[in-house]
């Protein structure tokens, strides 16, 4: 018999901890990208011919990472009974 | 951790978990954070490393969506070679298990040139390759020797060797530690103007190089469809994590020119602040890094090498098991004469484009396999594809295209390293699809994985 509240309960845990570490990298992205970028805005003309490329694979990256966490998570709350993820 | 041999596996304990599937791929990888990184600044400045983070760090964030599948639904422990000899081909799994093992040896030997380097600047009457020498022929022995307790303390010393650069972080954003200078990333920022920073990416995998790995040890996790993505997603932000806070640390406190040619950029980013706790922390974490991932590597390295040699691709005296220890021990001696062929050479780009190299073989063929897994076996069923990655097969596409664009950078400065590269690949794969011709193996994937024929033969 599963003991679904402890089942959830893990679950949620796995979720907090990756929403911790991805907040943390979205931040810390985001923080580099906007000081680097704001420093030679104005010093590298240049810059501003490329600027888009770098946001595209800004959003990119995290873009699909945050899709891949959601569907690790899913993927996890759809097996967690027929595997026993959290016995 | 790769080993994937029956012999060896058999009566395995099934306990890893997924901190343990994390720690294997960043424990790895981590290093890149500390060293070798910076050859981007180099090419294409501050601009050009910027960049090289964001389109490699893209590229290994698809890399590691389609380890997770592949490696949850194979649940073997070969990783990359595995994928490729079950969906793709007897040439191909050889080329891949002959690139996973020069990637890891090169990353090997690079790693003991950066820990001879600080020991040379700290002792300077101690010569580098002396050291060099008897770091190989140490981790060779913990190798020998066994690596379960190794593979311990190595996520020990990868934890601490992260939480080092995320204090270091906090405290010179927070003013703590350090004068972040604007005018170091101005007067660096593009020095070679838009080639060099398309240059740059030649470079940019060193970040992550290696996090496929983490797939590694499915053969031996409790769960390994929840285990692989939840550890492998993890690895990957945690790189994405350091590699934008390395770059940021770097570049406002050590000048462009300097920090192009550094051995250990971070540890003298650390320096610069004049902070002592940050000094040891930093010195600490670097040598913890170099010697947890060339730990790591001599492990993986030599289960590539057995793999091969287990399936008659290579000469079957190197799959011997030794009797007392249960390692590939002649496998794991192998790794010795070729991580000192590398090391001889001296000069850590060289080794390191190497190394990227054969990463960058793996990286085409590992979304490849993927592929032809899902055209093979199209069904999501909890027995074939528990874990069904998003935006399949696209990202796979993709992540060829910017494997193949990130090798060819490697023309600018690097092209008989390249070229050379390349044709001992192209050499390996003809040499190895002939070889494999004379050899009888049967595959039954019922046998094997418990799965339906391929859909092509139904």
């Amino acid at each position: 018999m599963v003991n679904k509240i402890k089942y959830h309960s893990d679950l949620k845990k796995d979720a907090g901890i990756i929403v911790l570490v991805l907040g943390l990298m979205f931040f810390s992205e985001t923080f580099v990208f906007y000081k680097i970028m704001s420093t030679l805005w104005d010093a590298v003309p240049e810059l501003r011919t490329i600027f888009p490329v770098y946001l595209l694979f800004l959003l990119l990256l995290l873009g699909i990472e945050t899709i891949g966490c959601i569907t690790v998570y899913k993927s996890i709350k759809e097996h967690m009974y027929d595997f026993n993820y959290y016995d | 951790m790769s080993g994937n041999t029956n012999s060896e596996h058999a009566g395995v304990v099934k306990t890893l978990r997924p901190y343990h599937v994390w720690a294997l791929g960043v424990g790895i990888v981590l290093v890149g954070e500390y060293m070798g990184w910076n050859f981007t600044v180099a090419k294409g400045g501050i601009l050009g490393s910027l960049f090289a983070l964001l389109v490699a760090g893209t590229m290994f964030v698809m890399v590691s969506l389609c380890a997770s599948e592949l490696g949850s639904s194979t649940k073997l422990a070969g990783g990359p070679y595995d994928w490729a000899r079950l969906f793709v081909g007897p040439g191909a799994a050889a080329l891949v298990g002959l690139a996973v093992y020069m990637e890891f040896i090169a990353l090997e030997a690079a790693d003991a040139i950066v820990v001879a380097s600080i020991t040379n600047s700290i002792f300077p009457e101690i010569q580098t390759f002396p050291v060099t020498l008897l770091i190989i022929a140490f981790l060779t022995f913990m190798n020998y020797r066994g690596v379960v307790a190794a593979l311990n303390l190595n996520f020990a010393l990868t934890f601490t060797a992260l939480i080092a650069i995320i204090v270091f972080f906090f405290a010179n954003i927070t003013g703590f530690a350090g004068t972040w200078h604007p005018e170091y990333l101005i007067s660096g920022a593009m020095p070679n103007g838009f080639i060099g920073i398309f240059a740059a990416l030649q470079f940019g995998p060193w970040f992550y190089l290696g996090i496929e790995g983490a797939a590694m040890c499915a053969e031996e996790c409790k769960h390994p469809t929840r285990a692989i993505p939840l550890g492998q997603q993890a690895g990957m932000i945690t790189l994405l994590l350091g590699s934008g806070m390395t770059l940021y640390l770097c570049s406002g406190l050590i000048p462009a020119a300097e920090l192009g040619t550094s051995v250990y950029p971070l540890f003298e980013a650390a320096t610069a602040t004049g902070s002592k706790f940050l000094i040891a922390a930093l010195g600490i974490g670097t040598l913890f890094t170099c010697l947890a991932s060339a730990n790591g590597t001599v492990c993986d390295a030599s289960r590539s090498w057995f793999a091969l040699s287990r399936d008659k691709f290579l000469t079957n005296w190197f799959a011997d098991v030794h009797p007392r220890y249960s390692t590939p021990y002649r496998a794991v001696i192998f790794t010795m004469p070729i991580a000192i062929a590398f090391a001889f050479s001296g000069f850590l780009d060289q080794v390191i484009t190497f190394s990227i190299t054969s990463g960058l073989i793996c990286y085409v063929m590992i979304p490849f396999s993927l592929i032809r897994f899902r055209k093979l076996f199209p069904e999501h069923s909890k027995k074939v594809r528990p874990f069904v990655g998003p935006l399949q097969p696209t990202i796979a596409y993709i992540t060829i295209f910017l494997a193949i664009v990130i090798m060819s950078t490697l023309n600018w400065g690097y092209s008989y390293n390249l070229i050379f590269g390349l044709l001992f690949y192209v050499i390996a794969y003809f040499y190895f699809s002939w070889r494999y011709k004379s050899i009888e193996i049967s595959h039954d994937w019922g046998e094997d994985l418990g799965w339906p024929e391929p859909a092509h033969r139904r």
